[in-house]
């Protein structure tokens, strides 16, 4: 168990850390601000911002994103949409997520417009939390450039499959299929919380625990199977006493129900 | 003049059928008119917005001579030799009316120098010699980390492994064809990380495409098992690195022509090879009648799937059609391993028992996706659809244990199968509209039907020698609908109201018999579920002006399945075994409030906070039962079986405090509350702790050539107090950093060199030191860009 001690040196450890980087990185640009004498300070830009462009508002998006536009209000993020007026461009239209858009109507360029599927800082500047999970240890390779949040996200409710809202057919987990197989296949015995969504034992972006479970221990099975206490130590699961059991392990990783997906053979997913 | 008078009666209507007078145009220059110089400018300056590649207006590129020469819908524009009858001309100089180009406001119009120019350049044969654009990137990397401590969960925390690194870190070239083609190759390749990616892909645009490529990465994993909090030895740990190798190839081609349907076919093989460790730890003594499931187990793959994908998508008459389908084909072999030990084991002894589970699969999924969009008035949309999923898998599975301590003791013989067949079928039909604004209304909604039928049989031998057989069918109906009504009739106000609820009927059998020398055994079970769905919310978005969003919204929702059982028989003295059959009821109800605020009052400042509160209740009906071995009558009834609630505070922000510097920063911090049975004894007690986390970057620009950049990456994770002493150390008490700080200099206008020295930390002492690290990194990169 962490000691008070370590916490407070750990603690002041990063205090001490900042300054004495910020330090070196001001040592640093006096050295070469030295030798130039010009900088460019366009070229610094935190996404969805782009040096130079202007606000146009939704309209001008939709003469040539047509079909984005017409289905975005049924979308997941048309909460926010309150018409195409350039007044909300800023803070509830097309560009508050893609940026200014200006240049890139003028110039017709990729290069001239935030594309969230290449960049998912312009989506985590909103979604805050999700960019925290997506530090945790264990964790889909979002930041490391190995997945988008486009590759599970529909934003604008155009796909022809839709997890959530949008016109698009529903089929739940559909996302997660697409690479989880192994997992997702039917099964002579099936775990039931499969027809719940993958979501009700793991969390998608990122989490402290193996295979991004919700948690670690007995408590997560335990919300949907039945616990019956008998006195101040036993407990039945499902008429069987588990009594001895729970101290020995997690349902799934003390050997016994391990096929959590669900088993060819087994009507108890042990294997 | 044929030409000419069928493009302006075809299209325009009256304006465009009155005569042309070309004595308003200018002359054509004289001087030999160079496309480079005097004609490619005015293209992208003009014209290229609207009739470049990428949906061109009236179906008309300019983008090469071909396509220029082709015309578009209002036909053929450009007569080599004849500049005075080129309808081009005419649309340039403004003597059509509705087709002056370029329309108003659009792009800058062209003066009478302008148009002579480019009559001119028609007159004299319209010549194109635009250099092919060439454009070659590469950016060679050296990558050195040294890692003291455990190397595997650096590499689980970062993705990148310790050592020295050589590689490509991106090579990018594209081109064009003399025909007009875009041809792009690109490709990665980062030795120790085993990251490669080609691919290559060659566009017409507006015509077809056709691509290739062929990437493969390395998953890592971890090696180790659970602990107990306070071993004083290390955590066991498997004697190699365990890793997946992924890989994918493929093959796609598509037809792109605006009119004609949009077709995209995809042809994929994608493969997972390796060993990863998994949870189904393996047991250790840990005093005279107790053990503990720590010593990790490992599980083997070998997977191989083809995918072939067909998209067609195309417009009828204000009619979308969008269709999708996928045929997959698979062979996976698995083995999995896991260890038993009598007595509390060195790291690295041989277990005392080693029980493989293998097993092997083949299937065959299908889907197919229809959708039918039509915008029926300017504010009503309608969609129509049919998804269709079709699963055939065939498996098998063997269960053997060993000694490896004892190589003559002969193998144990678990369950062994003779044929497993799983088959599934699912229908969905959905309808779902659109229809606003109207009066500051807009509606979307949609009704979902869903069918599924699942079928499996196994048959083989229970414990090696007993032969069983096994049979479980599902049929499943449910109806599902969902709605979104948003209101923006109040000043700088959004109000939604959103609704979602399910209902489905599911009928499930399963029934098993294995007869054993002891006698036959069996079960059959039939169990009748509803379940129902209701999810509701609320919320809003406030703007006051364009420098401030505030948004809130609240959600509530309730989950609940009752379960009848009409069939539970057993073979065995004692009845009623089946699972779930003593549950009438599941149940879970909770909410979540979600409040937030986006501040743009300073282009310079842009602060973002946001707070959600999860709360969710968890509840179970059971029947009373009589406890096994004439024990006493347990109670049913409902109770109370878990809760789980959490507090989410995320702060993000945007500084600029100097032109020369740029900051994001995001802080979020967790409070979670898990639990059901709380019983040391039983080593449970609710999962309660909190999470912190920060990241940042930084750029400060430091000339015109060369910038600094820092980033860091914070995580401290306090759920030590979920441990209980004796029992298995199921609480996280960690603490990492990472910090990058890096300087990016260019060289001339081709190159840009970019070093980076980095930090990592990890300390958890949960583990007993056993994850923790200390790295430190040096990256070095060429951006190399040559055009």
């Amino acid at each position: 168990m962490r000691t008070q001690t370590n916490r407070i040196r750990q603690t002041l450890g990063w205090l001490l850390n900042f300054p004495a980087l910020l330090c070196l990185a001001l040592a640093s640009a006096i050295l070469i601000s030295c030798t130039t004498t010009q900088y460019a300070p366009v070229t610094l830009a935190a996404p969805p911002q782009i040096p130079g462009a202007k606000f146009v508002g939704n309209k001008a998006c939709a003469e040539c994103h047509e079909k984005i536009h017409g289905d975005f209000p049924s979308s997941a993020h048309g909460r926010f949409y309150r018409g195409d007026d350039a007044h909300w461009a800023q803070v509830a239209g097309c560009e508050s997520c893609h940026g200014a858009g200006s240049k890139h109507v003028e110039t017709g360029l990729a290069a001239d417009i935030v594309n969230p599927r290449h960049d998912p800082l312009a989506c985590l500047k909103c979604h805050i939390s999700t960019h925290g999970e997506f530090t945790m240890p264990h964790h889909h390779r979002v930041l490391e450039g190995r997945m988008t949040c486009i590759d599970c996200h529909d934003p604008h409710g155009q796909k022809i499959h839709q997890p959530a809202g949008g016109l698009g057919l529903q089929q739940r987990d559909a996302v997660c299929v697409q690479c989880h197989k192994e997992q997702s296949a039917p099964h002579v015995f099936e775990h039931e919380a499969l027809r719940e969504g993958c979501m009700s034992c793991h969390k998608p972006h990122g989490a402290m625990n193996r295979g991004l479970l919700i948690q670690r221990d007995a408590n997560l099975c335990l919300r949907c199977h039945a616990q019956i206490q008998t006195g101040g130590a036993g407990v039945f699961i499902g008429k069987t006493d588990h009594t001895g059991f729970l101290r020995g392990g997690t349902c799934w990783s003390a050997g016994c129900h391990s096929a959590v997906h669900g088993s060819n053979f087994s009507p108890r997913l042990l294997y | 003049m044929r030409t000419l008078l069928a493009i302006l009666l075809s299209g325009v209507g009256a304006g465009a059928q009155e005569p042309i007078d070309i004595s308003k145009l200018p002359m054509p220059a004289e001087r030999k008119v160079d496309f480079a110089t005097d004609i490619l400018p005015l293209l992208e300056r003009s014209c290229l917005k609207c009739h470049g590649d990428n949906r061109p207006k009236s179906d008309y590129r300019m983008t090469s001579r071909d396509s220029a020469l082709k015309g578009g819908e209002l036909g053929v524009a450009i007569l080599p030799g004849d500049s005075a009858n080129s309808s081009l001309v005419h649309y340039i100089a403004d003597l059509v009316e509705d087709l002056e180009m370029p329309p108003e406001g659009k792009a800058p119009t062209l003066n009478r120098d302008e148009i002579s120019l480019i009559r001119g350049w028609i007159d004299q044969g319209v010549a194109w010699s635009e250099p092919t654009k060439t454009v070659f990137t590469a950016a060679p990397m050296a990558r050195y980390i040294t890692i003291s401590g455990s190397e595997e969960s650096f590499r689980q925390h970062w993705g990148m492994t310790g050592g020295l690194s050589l590689g490509l870190g991106q090579v990018t070239a594209t081109g064009q064809t003399k025909s007009g083609a875009n041809v792009e190759f690109d490709g990665r390749f980062i030795g120790g990380d085993e990251d490669h990616l080609t691919r290559l892909r060659i566009e017409r645009p507006g015509l077809d495409y056709v691509e290739v490529g062929y990437e493969s990465w390395r998953e890592f994993g971890l090696s180790s098992g659970g602990w107990l909090d306070g071993m004083e030895h290390s955590p066991f740990s498997l004697a190699n690195a365990p890793h997946l190798d992924h890989d994918r190839v493929w093959f796609a081609a598509g037809l792109a022509k605006l009119d004609a349907p949009k077709l995209d076919f995809t042809f994929e093989s994608l493969g997972r090879n390796g060993r990863l460790a998994t949870q189904q730890w393996g047991g250790v003594p840990v005093g005279e009648f107790e053990t503990r499931a720590i010593y990790p187990a490992t599980k083997s793959v070998n997977e191989t799937i083809h995918r072939l994908s067909l998209r067609a998508e195309h417009e009828f008459d204000d009619t979308q059609i969008e269709d999708a389908l996928t045929i997959e084909f698979g062979e996976l072999a698995m083995e999995r391993g896991h260890a038993e030990f009598f007595s509390l084991p060195a790291t690295g002894a041989n277990p005392d028992y080693l029980t493989q589970i293998g097993e092997e699969r083949e299937f065959e999924r299908g889907a197919n996706s229809l959708r039918l969009t039509r915008q029926l008035k300017d504010w009503w949309r309608v969609s129509l659809g049919h998804h269709f999923t079709k699963f055939d898998g065939a498996a098998g599975l063997e269960v053997v244990s060993l000694s490896p301590n004892d190589p003559g003791e002969a193998p144990w013989m678990g369950d062994r199968s003779n044929a497993i067949r799983t088959k599934q079928r699912s229908h969905l039909l959905n309808a779902s509209t659109l229809m606003g604004p109207w009066r500051n209304l807009t509606l979307s909604g949609g009704v979902q039907g869903e069918s599924t039928r699942r079928e499996g049989i196994a048959t083989g031998l229970a414990l090696g020698s007993s032969p069983a057989r096994f049979a479980s069918g599902q049929d499943r109906t449910g109806v599902e609908g969902n709605m979104q009504l948003s209101y923006t009739g109040l000043n700088h106000t959004v109000l939604t109201l959103g609704a979602r609820l399910r209902q489905e009927s599911i009928d499930l059998r399963e029934d098993g018999h294995i007869d054993s020398e002891w006698g036959a055994e069996g079960f059959m079970r039939e169990t009748d579920e509803i379940g129902r769905l209701a999810q509701y919310r609320a919320g809003f978005a406030w703007s006051p002006s364009t420098e401030w969003l505030v948004r809130g919204g609240y959600k509530w929702r309730d989950s609940r399945s009752d379960y009848e059982h009409p069939l539970d028989s057993d073979l065995s003295d004692e009845s009623g075994n089946g699972y779930p059959a003593h549950i009438n009821r599941r149940r879970a109800r909770g909410d979540v409030i979600d409040l937030g605020f986006t501040w743009r009052r300073f282009p310079k400042f842009l602060p973002g906070f946001r707070w959600e509160r999860h709360r969710t209740d968890y509840e179970l009906d059971t029947q009373s039962f009589n406890e096994p071995w004439g024990g006493p009558s347990r109670d049913g009834g409902r109770h109370w079986a878990g809760k789980h609630e959490s507090d989410v505070f995320s702060l993000s922000i945007v500084s600029i405090p100097h032109s020369r510097l740029v900051a994001t920063t995001s802080i979020g911090y967790t409070d979670t509350w898990s639990g059901t049975i709380e019983s040391p004894a039983l080593g449970l007690q609710p999962f309660e702790g909190d999470v912190w986390f920060y990241a940042d970057h930084l750029s400060y620009a430091l000339g015109q050539a060369t910038d600094l950049t820092l980033v860091r990456s914070y995580y401290r994770v306090d759920y030590g107090g979920s441990n209980l002493p004796g029992a298995i150390a199921y609480g996280l008490d960690a603490e990492r950093y990472g910090i990058v700080l890096g300087i990016r200099h260019r060289l001339g206008q081709t190159a840009m060199f970019n070093v980076q020295y980095g930090w990592f930390n990890n300390d958890e002492p949960s583990a007993n030191g056993a994850h923790d690290y200390n790295a430190n990194m040096i990256l070095a990169t060429l951006s190399i860009d040559l055009n």
